[in-house]
């Protein structure tokens, strides 16, 4: 890219290496520096689980202590999330009760418009058209709304038939109706959602804004995934918060999403792992200081524009863009919850098995997004213009959340048990061999009270109960819950250590898509 | 206007953090203490705290009680099978396993600080559950049992079986099938009749504890048998237990903790844990409880009531129990002899022949085969 072209990008943006994705893609010590980074988060996960198993075996005692320590920990943790989530389930459903159109009313909003871009890949037309039907129904001015359907080359002629169908069905409704094809060969791209999201975000501008005259800092740009389906106030909501916000042109808005749309259709196990994906954004959204933008989200396009968009040549391009913003405006940049929802689909295939292979294949790549915290720590150690203060605390904070994600599960279900096993004659005939199962097994109980609250809690966000399901099911799906340690550990813990340990080794991920189908009902 | 629900204050946070980091910096060591087997008795006059042991007693019978010093114990099941009872002073308990129509189980165990002592009780049934095995069998495959006035006599008085089977007067054995495990086990108490001695007259061993290893004294033992790195042998007229692994495959009974010796001679554990008078100290406690180790000896002696022992094996399934042929019947002993060894009759006869073989054990007497079971048959 030459010097003329980057004008519009901040100045740190303008770095060769702003946008790595890799350590391979840099060279000499910067490049040995970045592939340290790659290998550290694997080996910390590794080094913990091991050593705890090493501890077991050489020092049961310091190992049975610090189990219990750890499950203590646990319960705690679990009462200070609960309360978040709580707090959060409060404001989500204020936030669905309030007509926010009387609200905006004191805010220019008229001269702002919104581009929402639906990148999709070989997701068959009822699912888009859902996500195009909810969008048409939504409670704003839809001459205001630019509807870039981003079809992805590599689909073959899927994308631009669909693109045409959708035109032809909802091209008149909104203000634009933009259909794009993603090019599947573009160097230095990795096939994605970021790569195709981006082709899309620079044809609207091409095409749209600069020819109508559109400003950059009155557009916000929303990203759905493709079967994101919109509640009526979303826009309202989100310009409610542009226009509250503390420096609008430097922040993301994040809305919660509720994996829900085929809940009744999918198997319990996928909808305790969809929900639990929710909480944890919930959770989060009371505690924005830990927040990086998750999938579905929106940004005003100016910011967008500052950065080069998304990154084209790596996974998890949804929380990468928050971390390009941040580090573009050495550290000014923030996540602004909405705690408004959006729906989305719970993974779910036709089989069980095929379910259960999606969803770890899914967690595995948003686990990936570990190659963040890489990025993170190479540009915290470069860009000093970004308050010291800021580096240490969003560092430590990202490198637990990532290691805890991984080790935490494992060493509190699995590992816990491991004095017991491996302790020795010596320490098995101790009273402390003998209670630390029981003590352990206490604690836990008490940290599944936890779990109440989140049955009780996803109880209130499904959809109405289609008329075809029982009642019992209610039941089915409060009790689902007790499956919550199991799908920690196969769904979180075991793909986040293996793309930990693929990041370690530099086999690097490439971009898997969640198959999207319309499930049949049962 | 604004929503009125506004999100969470960072005071709040905080306020809530600093208190769950205060509780867990509070209870841990509570937890800690705990795990370990300290105990505050709030309720004495004086409160204190004390160091406890524990008991961790299998049994096997169903619907079995636990007594502590005439004290039931209850909510203490660990598994189906096992109890751990926790918070027990150190000194000696007596512990009673007792279940209706079984014998009852007896010990005197010591307890000592911060260690669980492990014992397996057995409870045979109080009348000898058999089964007979009949030499034909009709053709569903029912028992059928040749009655004579002697063997009624024989059977009904001391046993009890629940098995059914069919009592027939007759002689004619034509409707009949030959039972093929009678055939079996006919043949077997013929092989093992004209291969073996009743008694073994070898002049007697004392007794004494051993802390070595001695090969020869297997090697010149007439018979042993070996389950579990545990060996049972017979020198002179005693039968012993040897214990032949290392580290942890050596039964507990065969050992004492480092802390137990401690504990029992004299107060050299409390001398170490008592900085002050009164006063625990939790580091030194885990690092005795680090540094504790086990010294075992290898043989322990089987109690034989002083009668002449005609053949001694494990129980089936078992490597703690020792079956023993005696003058005046068959018996099930432990090996552990911590106090006392328990021993209870499985069949008591005076001219009985005994096979133990798939994991059963068999009695010929006067021609006929039985089936001992070792607990109440269902």
């Amino acid at each position: 890219m030459s010097a003329g072209e980057q004008n519009h990008l901040l100045p740190y943006a303008r770095r060769e290496d702003f946008h790595v994705g890799r350590a391979t893609e840099l060279s000499g010590r910067a490049r040995f520096f970045y592939r340290c980074l790659e290998i550290l988060p694997g080996l910390a996960s590794w080094s913990t689980l091991i050593g705890v198993v090493l501890l077991s075996v050489y020092a049961p005692f310091v190992a049975a202590y610090f189990v219990i320590a750890f499950a203590l920990y646990w319960v705690l943790k679990t009462a200070f999330l609960s309360y978040h989530l709580r707090y959060n389930w409060k404001r989500l459903r204020h936030h669905m009760s309030l007509d926010w159109q009387p609200m905006i009313e004191r805010f220019p909003y008229q001269d702002f418009y919104h581009v929402v871009i639906l990148p999709f890949y070989k997701e068959p037309a009822e699912v888009i058209e859902a996500s195009l039907a909810a969008l048409s129904r939504v409670r704003y001015d839809a001459k205001k709304i630019i509807v870039v359907l981003a079809g992805e080359g590599r689909a073959g002629e899927h994308a631009a038939e669909i693109g045409a169908t959708m035109r032809e069905r909802y091209g008149s409704h909104f203000g634009h109706f933009v259909t794009t094809v993603h090019p599947g060969d573009l160097p230095g791209e990795m096939a994605g959602k970021g790569s195709n999201a981006s082709y899309a975000a620079e044809r609207v501008r091409v095409e749209v804004l600069d020819p109508q005259g559109i400003k950059y800092n009155q557009t916000i740009v929303s990203i759905f995934d493709i079967d994101t389906v919109l509640y009526p106030d979303y826009f309202n909501c989100l310009i409610w918060h542009y226009h509250t916000a503390e420096n609008p042109l430097k922040s993301s808005f994040q809305p919660v999403p509720i994996f829900n749309n085929n809940i009744w259709e999918a198997p319990a196990i996928s909808r305790v792992v969809a929900m639990s994906s929710t909480f944890w954004e919930m959770v989060q959204q009371e505690r924005p200081e830990r927040m990086a933008t998750f999938s579905s989200h929106s940004v005003s396009f100016q910011a967008l524009y500052e950065v080069g968009y998304w990154q084209k040549n790596m996974v998890s391009e949804d929380s990468r863009i928050f971390w390009n913003l941040l580090m573009a405006n050495d550290g000014k940049y923030n996540v602004i919850p909405l705690s408004y929802p959006v729906s989305m689909d719970a993974n779910a295939a036709p089989r069980l098995w095929q379910t259960i292979g999606q969803i770890y294949k899914q967690h595995r790549r948003w686990t990936y997004g570990v190659e963040n915290l890489c990025y993170i720590l190479y540009h915290f150690t470069r860009n000093k213009n970004i308050p010291r203060k800021q580096r240490i605390t969003v560092a430590l904070q990202q490198a637990e959340g990532y290691w805890s994600l991984v080790t935490n599960p494992i060493m509190l279900f699995i590992l816990g048990w491991a004095p017991i096993f491996l302790g020795g004659q010596e320490f098995h005939q101790t009273v402390l061999s003998y209670n630390l199962p029981i003590v352990v097994r206490d604690l836990l109980i008490l940290a599944m009270f936890g779990l109440v609250i989140s049955s009780v809690i996803s109880l209130t966000l499904i959809p109405p109960r289609p008329d075809h399901r029982s009642r019992f099911e209610y039941l089915v799906m409060a009790l689902q819950w007790i499956m919550v340690p199991a799908t920690m550990i196969i769904f979180s813990a075991i793909p986040g250590l293996d793309a930990q340990t693929r990041l370690m080794f530099g086999k690097y991920m490439g971009f898997w898509v969640t198959p999207k189908v319309a499930l049949k009902q049962k | 206007m604004k929503p009125i629900v506004e999100p969470l204050a960072y005071w709040r946070r905080k306020v809530i953090f600093i208190t769950l980091l205060l509780a867990f910096l509070f209870s841990l060591p509570a937890f800690m203490f705990y795990a370990t087997g300290y105990r505050y008795d709030i309720f004495s006059g004086s409160p204190t705290i004390t160091a406890t042991g524990g008991l961790y007693i299998a049994a096997e019978a169903l619907d079995s009680s636990i007594y502590v010093n005439e004290v039931e114990v209850t909510n203490a099941r660990v598994f189906r099978n096992a109890s751990y009872i926790q918070g027990l002073e150190p000194g000696l308990q007596r512990v009673h396993v007792q279940a209706p129509g079984l014998h009852t189980w007896v010990k005197n165990l010591s307890v000592y600080r911060h260690i669980v002592t492990e014992a397996e009780a057995f409870n045979l049934p109080l009348v000898p559950q058999v089964r007979l095995v009949t030499e034909y069998r009709t053709q569903s495959d029912e028992a059928v049992f040749m009655i004579s006035s002697t063997t009624e006599d024989l059977i009904l008085p001391i046993s009890s079986s629940s098995i059914p089977y069919i009592i027939s007067t007759s002689t004619a054995t034509s409707t009949y099938r030959l039972s093929t495990e009678y055939a079996l086990l006919y043949d077997l108490f013929e092989v093992k009749a004209s291969t073996t001695k009743r008694a073994l007259k070898v002049p007697a061993v004392p007794f004494s504890f051993s802390t070595t290893t001695k090969a020869e004294e297997i090697e010149q033992a007439t018979t042993t048998v070996v389950r579990n790195n545990v060996a049972l042998y017979q020198l002179g007229e005693e039968v012993y237990a040897k214990a032949l692994g290392t580290g942890r495959q050596i039964p507990h009974y065969f050992c004492t903790s480092q802390v137990e010796i401690k504990s029992t001679l004299g107060d050299e554990l409390g001398e170490v844990l008592e900085v002050e008078k009164g006063e625990l100290f939790f580091e030194d406690t885990l690092n005795e409880l680090s540094n504790n180790t086990r010294e075992c000896r290898t043989d322990i002696r089987i109690d034989r009531r002083g009668q002449e022992v005609f053949e001694f094996t494990f129980l089936p399934e078992n490597a703690n129990l020792v079956l023993l042929h005696l003058e005046d019947g068959i018996y099930v002993v432990e090996i552990d002899d911590r106090s006392w060894q328990n021993m209870q009759p499985l069949y008591q006869s005076t001219d009985i022949e005994m096979l133990v073989y798939g994991g059963s054990v068999f009695v010929r007497e006067d021609g006929l085969i039985f089936e001992v079971l070792t607990e109440i048959a269902s």
